[in-house]
């Protein structure tokens, strides 16, 4: 899997010609989105001592979902990419309804209206639930099920031998767990922002939060990845995913910029992002309660990726 | 040599059973009578569990590993008490028993605890198997996941007290002079035990780098049995004090902290433990070992 060549994209002029010089075009979109985002999120760190800088910031869940959805097409395939940022939202907009009009399993809440508008257009809400959150879960489920699969392949390149059903319920802990570490910061500044608010008078221990929210949204989250991951075994045992493509868990020990960019994502969209906002609101102890959550699974993911890469050049010199 | 080592793997599934049961005593003291006392004994078991499991982890070196933790952790106690260096300002125990005035046994004895459990739990997730005992790698990258290691090491202690600190702050077992932002201790705090046990680790870690160990060990229950250990104190005996002292926020903290270590390490022994491969002490083991002894230590394992 090689990455777009620059050189190559500015010479190309037709997409017949793309296609003779072997971009890639979603590997282009994906390394674009990639910067943009980045850039953005610049912005965003910037606009709190320059100001103009928001309308620019607030494009940035955007570009992350852009990156989320390529991403997921490139590695796990359109099918399964879409079926699995689709189930993500569907069960977000279950759980966020349930909860807005019910009061099931997460506590009354409702969300207030968005005080700004991106780009001159105004935020979105599906059945009370904002559009940009359920955005939020599909990107925070998507980049936790990748960086479990990284650390999954850093264990046992040999996946397709070793993944059985069996093994699901670790994985899908795993990456229930990545994305609680999301919530644990994100929402005390959503609280902050007011962006929702428990109705009733309803004060949680956590920051305003009921303790007990976390541990539903965990099982939320668990249901969702078993689900797919149960489907994509399933596809693997069939032989229905393309060993190549199709599956980051198929892979091996091809390890790629690609499989690298979700943990920098992950950190960008989750920690820096809301570690800037919650320095705004004064709240150093959340950025503590973040780093704590977060950053050890990104290293364990570097190291994971340092060994892919590192085994592959091994076995090249030992010809194994 | 064979028959000691098997007394060492009975020591250290006797003390793990009994800190289950330490722990369970003190979470059913309506049972049975004088549990909380045994529950009370809970610390000195870890110790325990943790001298037994080093010797049988690291035999000849564990001397050394236990000392320069324990030095570590004495240094900045002490250091922190007298002058607020490390933590980032002063704090006082409230305990009679004092080192020297200042700070109780048992906390020295913690730190030796807790940062070889990091240092364990570490080599239980470590994705590196025999990627350096057995080929070739540069000697930088080397460095810089032994780093990445300590690293790790220093979150697993850190993360731990984030839950530890606001308990034993509620409860009265220590002062911090001028609080702090966190549930009443200062952020800094976190940075020093991060720094406390990374530094501690990665000296024994580039030590091991230099003098490779020259055995690999079995991936085992044994092996795992830290994880537990850690699970065992810093979420469920911790996690029930904040629950009865009606701090649940503190427990959801240190859940949502901890777990993913014990997550990724379970994963991890799920997926290696059957396998033939075995995982060396230290990552760059056998850099100066023949093949001819690197192909016995093997063999020895299958």
């Amino acid at each position: 899997m090689r990455i777009g060549n620059i050189a190559d994209f500015k010479e190309a002029k037709t997409i017949k010609d793309l296609k003779n010089k072997n971009i890639d075009f979603l590997t282009v979109l994906i390394t674009l989105s990639f910067i943009l985002l980045l850039l953005s999120q610049a912005a965003v760190i910037l606009s709190i001592i320059v100001p103009y800088q928001k309308e620019f910031g607030y494009l940035f869940k955007y570009l992350v979902f852009g990156f989320v959805l390529f991403h997921s097409i490139k590695t796990i395939g359109v099918k399964n990419g879409l079926f699995f940022i689709g189930l993500c939202v569907i069960a977000a907009l279950t759980g966020e309804y349930g909860a807005t009009s019910h009061g099931w399993f997460y506590g009354h809440y409702v969300f207030a209206d968005v005080p700004y508008k991106i780009l001159g257009l105004p935020s979105y809400k599906v059945l009370g639930v904002p559009l940009e959150g359920l955005f939020s879960w599909a990107i925070s489920i998507y980049l936790a099920y990748c960086i479990t699969n990284l650390i999954f392949r850093g264990y046992k390149s040999d996946v397709s031998r070793t993944l059985t059903y069996g093994l699901i319920p670790f994985l899908a802990v795993l990456d229930s767990i990545l994305v609680m570490n999301v919530n644990m910061l994100t929402d005390p500044i959503a609280i902050q922002q007011r962006a929702f608010y428990y109705t009733g008078g309803v004060v949680g221990k956590y920051f305003g939060i009921p303790a007990f929210t976390s541990i539903s949204w965990f099982l939320t989250i668990f249901l969702i990845v078993f689900i797919f991951r149960s489907y994509e075994l399933r596809g693997i045992k069939r032989r229905k995913f393309d060993s190549s493509l199709t599956s980051q868990l198929l892979k091996g020990q091809t390890v790629s910029a690609l499989d690298i960019m979700p943990l920098f994502v992950f950190l960008v969209w989750a920690l820096i992002r809301y570690g800037a906002l919650a320095l705004v609101y004064n709240h150093v102890d959340l950025i503590l309660i973040g780093t704590a959550g977060m950053v050890p699974s990104v290293i364990i993911g570097l190291l994971a990726y340092f060994v892919l890469k590192h085994e592959k050049g091994a076995d090249n010199v030992t010809g194994r | 040599m064979a028959k000691a080592i098997t007394a060492v793997n009975v020591l250290v599934i006797v003390t793990l059973t009994i800190l289950t049961l330490s722990e369970i005593a003190g979470i059913v003291p309506v049972y049975l009578q004088h549990q909380i006392t045994f529950a009370k004994q809970f610390g000195y078991i870890l110790v325990l569990f943790v001298v037994f499991h080093a010797l049988r982890s690291l035999k000849f070196r564990a001397p050394i590993f236990l000392g320069i933790a324990f030095a570590a952790g004495a240094l900045s106690e002490l250091l922190g008490t007298t002058y607020g260096w490390i933590y980032g300002q002063r704090y006082y125990y409230t305990a009679s028993d004092k080192v020297f005035g200042l700070v109780p046994l048992s906390v020295l004895l913690t730190w030796v605890a807790v940062i070889y459990l990091a240092y364990s739990i570490t080599n239980v997730i470590d994705p590196a198997k025999n990627l350096f005992a057995l080929k070739k790698v540069v000697h930088v990258s080397s460095f810089i996941y032994v780093l990445l290691l300590s690293t790790i090491d220093g979150f697993l202690a850190m993360n731990l007290d984030m839950i530890l600190d606001p308990v034993y702050v509620r409860s009265g077992g220590w002062v911090w002079q001028d609080g702090g932002a966190y549930f009443g201790v200062p952020i800094s705090n976190f940075i020093g035990w991060f720094f406390v046990a990374f530094a501690a680790t990665f000296i024994f870690r580039v030590y091991s780098l230099r003098k490779p160990f020259d055995t690999v060990q079995k991936i085992d229950f044994i092996f795992f049995a830290p994880v537990i250990a850690y699970a065992i104190f810093g979420i469920v005996k911790y996690g029930i004090l904040s629950y009865v002292m009606g701090h649940t926020e503190y427990a959801v903290i240190g859940i949502s902290v901890m777990f993913p270590f014990i997550a990724i390490a379970t994963l991890s022994y799920q997926l290696r433990k059957s396998t033939p491969e075995s995982t060396p002490i230290s990552r760059d083991i056998t850099k100066d070992i023949n093949l001819t002894q690197k192909q016995r230590v093997l063999d020895e394992n299958r």
